[in-house]
């Protein structure tokens, strides 16, 4: 009876640990947006163990396309304590390290008063308020111009 | 309820403080001020605070905290002061 026991709570934890696994893999995609673009949409709480991945998989990537812009989207972040804000710092420079220029998006009003009363503020590095903006910036950064096209404006 | 308007002029949003400013206004102003910028997307916002008599730190410490939230949210801030500047000066 025991032994069934024991071993059905370690198949369970085996699967848990096996799913946990592969949200940290899910959880962290980093797309690319244009030439020389790439962007990671962050959804869900920061933690040292996430950002390490996001940090990995955004440099591998940065490598990968040759990137000169990165854009870290924290619209699905929902809260930045000074942990958090830190960690998002840490990635920021490390992509600095590699020529890459980072942007960081997606900050909500909310987002923006709890940092500033933390005292944080990410001082010389590029913040817009949606990833619209983010993309625009960055696409101008590496010689793209978003317009519109003439005939689309008559419909 | 007391408010202060906010008004849209092109790119920018125009905040004239025209009334006394009490704590719980400059924090709802800074509440509707921070989701303004989001939602209009916001260039550059203008604090015209030539109509206040006081700035206590209070006060003082909102205005810089609301310039720096406009700046996260990437929007300059500019304060119009010119009669308050000795007294902003004293607050830094």
């Amino acid at each position: 009876m025991v032994v069934t026991t024991e071993t059905y709570i370690k198949s369970k934890e085996e699967i848990i640990r096996r799913q946990q696994e592969e949200m940290l893999e899910l959880s962290t995609p980093v797309v690319k947006i244009w030439e020389q673009i790439v962007a990671v949409p962050l959804i869900g709480t920061l933690d040292s163990a996430r950002t390490q991945t996001v940090m990995e998989n955004l440099l591998q990537e940065i490598v990968n396309v040759s990137a000169t812009v990165a854009i870290i989207d924290i619209t699905g972040v929902p809260t930045v304590d000074t942990l958090v804000a830190q960690h998002l710092i840490k990635t920021v420079s490390a992509a600095r390290l590699m020529g890459t220029e980072c942007i960081i998006s997606g900050i909500r009003p909310q987002i923006a008063q709890t940092m500033i009363h933390l005292g944080v503020s990410f001082q010389d590095i590029t913040t817009k308020a949606t990833l619209a903006e983010a993309i625009k910036y960055g696409l101008s950064r590496v010689g793209y111009r978003i317009s519109r096209i003439e005939s689309s404006k008559q419909q | 309820m007391e408010r202060i308007p906010i008004l849209k002029l092109g790119n920018f949003l125009l905040v004239s403080i025209q009334v006394d400013m009490h704590d719980q206004l400059a924090l709802n102003l800074q509440d509707e001020l921070t989701a303004r910028i989001v939602q209009d997307n916001a260039k550059g916002v203008l604090i015209d605070i030539s109509a206040l008599e006081v700035v206590d730190s209070f006060i003082g410490r909102m205005l810089a905290n609301i310039a720096s939230m406009a700046r996260i949210l990437d929007a300059e801030t500019v304060g119009d002061r010119n009669l308050e500047q000795p007294r902003c000066e004293k607050h830094r």
